[in-house]
């Protein structure tokens, strides 16, 4: 089988035609990034012939970016590299036959006799005008059924896009070649599985690597790691694409309500690439097309975690309708937590457990790349008990580019359980003052204030105070 | 050699021996997707579009698992079919997960044809005269987007003829699977059998509470009905199952938890342009031939989620869903397992008070730009509010999920529609106002009687004086809310006919009105120019 193999692709190279690189004693590696982008190494041995010949590859991935590919083996010089992508359609059949001769077959459609003519392709063009004899006619315009002929695929035409590398080779023998290129198809994200108990206050955490294959192409047994962090990487500024990629992510991000993360202090015991995180996947795999696969990376118990509730209020506003409370579990990745690890970007997806003792979904949400002993807070969505509407209660001038602010915040508890509430106001301006309130503030910054409001069971508590602040 | 590789073949299999799992035992469904709580309710009622898919949905299923000692890999059949796989876990099998797959790679007709690249099919062709059928050998040389076919060593189009042809294939190309696959590669100690809870988020199942307030013949109390539907958009059956939904607002990322939408690869005929009178022809007996059949051809869209297909099952279960906390929402369980067969919507009551005591309020609400309108004397009507408390001393104290309010109204015919509203999720303790339209026989007549500037030292301020006359025309008194929103930078009211109070951020004046009753209020208001 194999020595009939490499006859064959010997019979290739003699008779002048491409050789074609079978994917015969390949071996793969994959690095995969976040963004839509992954370098693929592809170990083969090929047999080259000496001096010049054409290898093809076929094979590769359908989304290659065919201006990283480099092909290196020893002994071997790279002459060029093609890529031809001008794919083989009807259409463009027809447009490469312009001038030249094809047959065309017509049938009657009343007793299906056919009748075969030599015509010659005069132009393609919201139409196909052909010359049959001394007569000039247009393609079907009779509408009657009729068949073109073509002699052969035009040169350049192909079923999908290939790479050929044209070589030069000091010495003909069977060697080792190494192709890498990147792609895009192929990408990674984090999905995390919280389980949150909120009596004890643990969760419990797992991390799931999510790799979504969309490039075309399967990757057969390859050593796959995957890289978290950011890298730079440069698009065309006309790749709409992209652009738009990037608009919609930074979009998301605005919209993003939670999920904030407070610095990073620890050094993970993950293996830094330069300034990332690699993640290799323990055993080779198969990375399908049209597949995701995961593999699990982290499995925490017992990850010190509490909930509370929260209101941000962006500007001094009334509320005509009571707004329900955020409800935000918060935890850290420290290793005195109990997590220990950095958290690459993905969804967390809280649950906790029903008095079945079964696990029910309760919110999700997306996180950054987050270093190692950081405090990270998810926003699971909203309390239905826990209740905030907020009244203007009076605002005016205080003198040319000042002005006061009296708010009221009617807090209402419809849980059996006392609770506390915090309370983030942001609008204050320059030299902003607090001139009273009915409970003691923080300020996390100059332009943000902060209460803890606690509630008694199914009670209600009104935080009131007037502040003045420059604009 | 051959020797050697066929050894190698069967331990390869030996190491990942496959695990079907055909279906679960069963399965329980909790319902998250609230369709009141998403801002397209009403685009939804009247119009599905394609990309509605449904809201989420977390399965739990049960299932018996014969698992050998090392490696292998289960293969989970049955599974909701807009299944976000990522979300997929297991519970209760002793076993080390190595990898958890989901291959959507399907066998469609553009995914044959891709994969069938230099691979020989058979050409077959009908003569639309004769009826004559011809049968021919070709070489596939592209696909789908156009089809390129070597027929004895000549090159021809697929469908650009206009003769009916079809493509015959020897075989199936491998690794094309009929429908979407989960598969976790599991490693085991030891053989057992486990049953095992395998859980997921799927799309494709919404629920909505609506109410239906029957306003007691007394005008003084109500008696209020809250039912649960569960609508079934998906393509899946769950037969026999406990179903539960969730009420409150949970933090979704609509973007990630999807399931992958297979890239599909569309058999599509790229031809080189025929003739202009050729072209219509074509176009006309092709959509003659397709009316029937794009319906159902198509796969995955519009009609597969269209409303007017779902069966609405008209057995209401006699028993009510019964309320729990579950964190800070709240979970009603369907009273019994059920069947919630695929496009099919089903009801239960989980609410049912009666004697729910409330107060019929007129309330309008001004708008100055409105009535600032010059030679505008039209007087303007009151809106009917009815207002409750939520509370047990009330006669309700029940935690409302958002949904839509139906009162009916004992009218002369029998009970009438008086007026719909949509309420937010409701905890027990807070006031309730549902708007039912306006009211024809209270009257508003609002005119702004001076506009003016007051100079100050760092500042100018407008002043806005306002006159209203108030009328009742009903044969009982009423309770009528004159309500004006309080805005503007340093907004007061320096100047009023009669206290005001503030409420919900509305300066509001509240005057009692008997049949025939007349009132008039004057008052000023100030802010920021």
């Amino acid at each position: 089988m194999n020595r009939y193999g490499i006859g064959l692709a010997v019979a290739f190279a003699l008779s002048g035609q491409a050789l074609a690189a079978s994917p015969e004693g390949q071996r793969l590696a994959l690095t995969i990034y976040n963004r839509d982008l992954a370098l693929i190494q592809d170990v083969r041995s090929l047999d080259f012939g000496a001096g010049r010949s054409r290898l093809e590859f076929k094979d590769v991935s359908a989304s290659i970016r065919p201006e990283t590919v480099t092909l290196a083996a020893t002994g071997v010089d790279i002459v060029e590299q093609n890529f031809d992508f001008d794919l083989l359609t009807p259409e463009k059949m027809m447009e490469k036959a312009v001038g030249r001769q094809v047959q065309i077959v017509r049938t009657n459609p009343g007793n299906g006799a056919e009748v075969t003519e030599t015509a010659t392709v005069l132009s393609v063009n919201n139409g196909v005008v052909l010359k049959i004899g001394d007569r000039i006619e247009v393609l079907r315009a009779d509408g009657a059924p009729t068949r073109v002929i073509f002699d052969k695929v035009p040169e350049n035409l192909r079923a999908r896009p290939t790479l050929s590398v044209n070589v030069q080779s000091n010495a003909a023998g069977r060697r080792d070649a190494t192709l890498s290129y990147l792609t895009t198809g192929l990408s990674w994200k984090a999905d995390y599985v919280a389980l949150f108990d909120e009596q004890a206050n643990k969760l419990d955490m797992q991390g799931w690597v999510t790799l979504t294959n969309k490039s075309g192409t399967t990757f057969n047994d390859a050593v796959t790691q995957l890289v978290a962090g950011d890298i730079n990487i440069v698009r065309a500024a006309d790749d709409w694409q992209y652009q738009q990629y990037l608009q919609q992510q930074q979009y998301m991000q605005q919209q993003r309500a939670l999920a904030a993360q407070r610095g990073g202090t620890e050094q993970g015991a993950r293996r830094p690439l330069a300034d990332y995180y690699v993640y290799p996947l323990p055993e080779r795999t198969t990375v399908a097309d049209n597949q995701t696969k995961q593999v699990g990376f982290i499995d925490a118990h017992g990850v010190a975690a509490r909930k509370v509730y929260e209101y941000y209020a962006d500007w001094f506003t009334t509320l005509n309708d009571p707004a329900h409370a955020a409800v935000v579990v918060r935890f850290s990745n420290s290793s005195r937590g109990g997590l220990g690890a950095q958290l690459p970007a993905g969804m967390v997806r809280v649950y906790v457990r029903d008095t079945d003792g079964k696990p029910r979904f309760v919110g999700e949400n997306r996180i950054e790349h987050i270093p190692q002993g950081s405090e990270i807070s998810v926003k699971t969505g909203e309390a239905f008990d826990v209740t905030v509407q907020p009244t203007v209660v009076q605002q005016e001038r205080a003198g040319f580019w000042r002005s006061r602010y009296s708010m009221e915040y009617l807090v209402r508890n419809a849980r059996s359980q006392a609770t506390t509430l915090e309370i983030r106001q942001a609008g204050l301006w320059r030299e902003g003052k607090v001139l009273e309130e009915s409970i003691k503030s923080t300020r996390p910054d100059a332009y943000t204030l902060q209460w803890s409001v606690p509630v008694a069971a199914n009670g209600e508590t009104k935080l009131t105070f007037t502040v003045e602040t420059g604009w | 050699m051959r020797f050697a590789a066929l050894a190698l073949v069967l331990l390869s299999l030996a190491a990942t021996a496959d695990i079907v799992s055909p279906a679960p035992d069963s399965v329980r469904v909790t319902l998250y997707g609230n369709l009141a709580a998403s801002s397209t309710y009403e685009e939804e009622e009247s119009d599905t579009d394609e990309t509605q898919t449904g809201g989420l949905v977390m399965v739990s299923e049960t299932r018996t698992i014969d698992l050998p000692a090392g490696t292998s890999r289960i293969v989970f059949l049955g599974v909701a079919d807009a299944i976000v796989p990522q979300t997929a876990g297991i519970e209760g099998l002793p076993a080390a997960i190595i990898e958890s797959n989901f291959d959507y790679d399907l066998l469609t007709p553009g995914a044959v044809i891709a994969r069938s690249h230099g691979e020989r099919v058979r050409l077959v062709r009908t003569d639309s005269a004769t009826g004559r059928m011809t049968d021919r050998e070709a070489i596939l040389r592209s696909g789908p987007e156009g089809v390129v076919l070597e027929i004895d060593g000549k090159i021809e189009a697929l469908d650009c003829s206009g003769l009916s042809e079809k493509l015959i294939f020897p075989r199936v190309p491998p690794g094309l699977a009929d429908e979407p696959r989960l598969s976790m590669t599991v490693r085991a100690d030891r053989p057992g059998r486990h049953t095992v809870q395998l859980n997921y988020l799927a799309l494709g199942m919404d629920w909505s509470a609506d109410y239906v307030a029957h306003i007691a013949p007394d005008g003084e109390n109500l008696d209020l009905t809250g039912w649960i539907t569960l609508v079934n958009r998906s393509g899946t059956t769950f037969a026999n199952t406990p179903a539960e939904v969730v009420a409150g607002q949970l933090a979704r990322d609509e973007e990630e938890t999807q399931p992958p939408g297979p890239t599909q690869l569309n058999e599509s005929t790229s031809c080189w342009p025929i003739g202009q009178f050729a072209r219509i022809i074509e176009q006309r007996m092709f959509k003659r031939a397709n009316e029937g059949l794009m319906r159902s051809a198509v796969f995955g869209s519009a009609d597969q989620y269209d409303l007017s297909e779902v069966v609405v099952t008209g057995s209401r279960v006699p028993f009510e869903a019964q309320m729990r906390e579950l964190g800070d929402y709240k979970l009603y369980a369907v009273p019994e397992p059920t069947t919630i067969a695929a496009r099919q919507s089903k009801q239960v009551s989980f609410l049912s008070q009666s004697h729910v005591p409330f107060t019929r309020i007129y309330m309008f609400k001004v708008d100055e730009n409105s009535i600032s309108d010059k030679n505008d004397f039209e007087p303007k009507r009151a809106t009917t509010l009815l207002r409750l408390q939520n509370k047990e001393s009330d006669g309700l104290g029940k935690p409302l999920p958002r949904g839509i309010v139906s009162v009916m109204e004992a009218g002369a015919g029998g009970a009438m529609l008086a007026g719909q509203d949509r309420l937010d999720d409701t905890p027990v303790g807070l006031p309730i106002e549902l708007e039912l339209g306006t009211a024809m026989d209270v009257w508003i007549e609002p005119r702004i009687t001076e506009e003016r500037t007051i100079e100050g030292d760092d500042h100018d301020e407008e002043r806005i004086s306002v006159e209203v006359r108030l009328g009742n025309d009903k044969p009982v008194p009423i309770t009528l809310e004159y309500r004006q929103p309080a805005y503007g930078e340093g907004f007061r009211i320096v100047r009023e006919s009669r206290s005001h109070s503030l409420k919900e951020g509305d300066v509001r004046w509240t005057f009692r009105l008997r049949p025939g009753g007349r009132a008039v209020l004057r008052y000023s208001m100030q802010r920021s120019d």
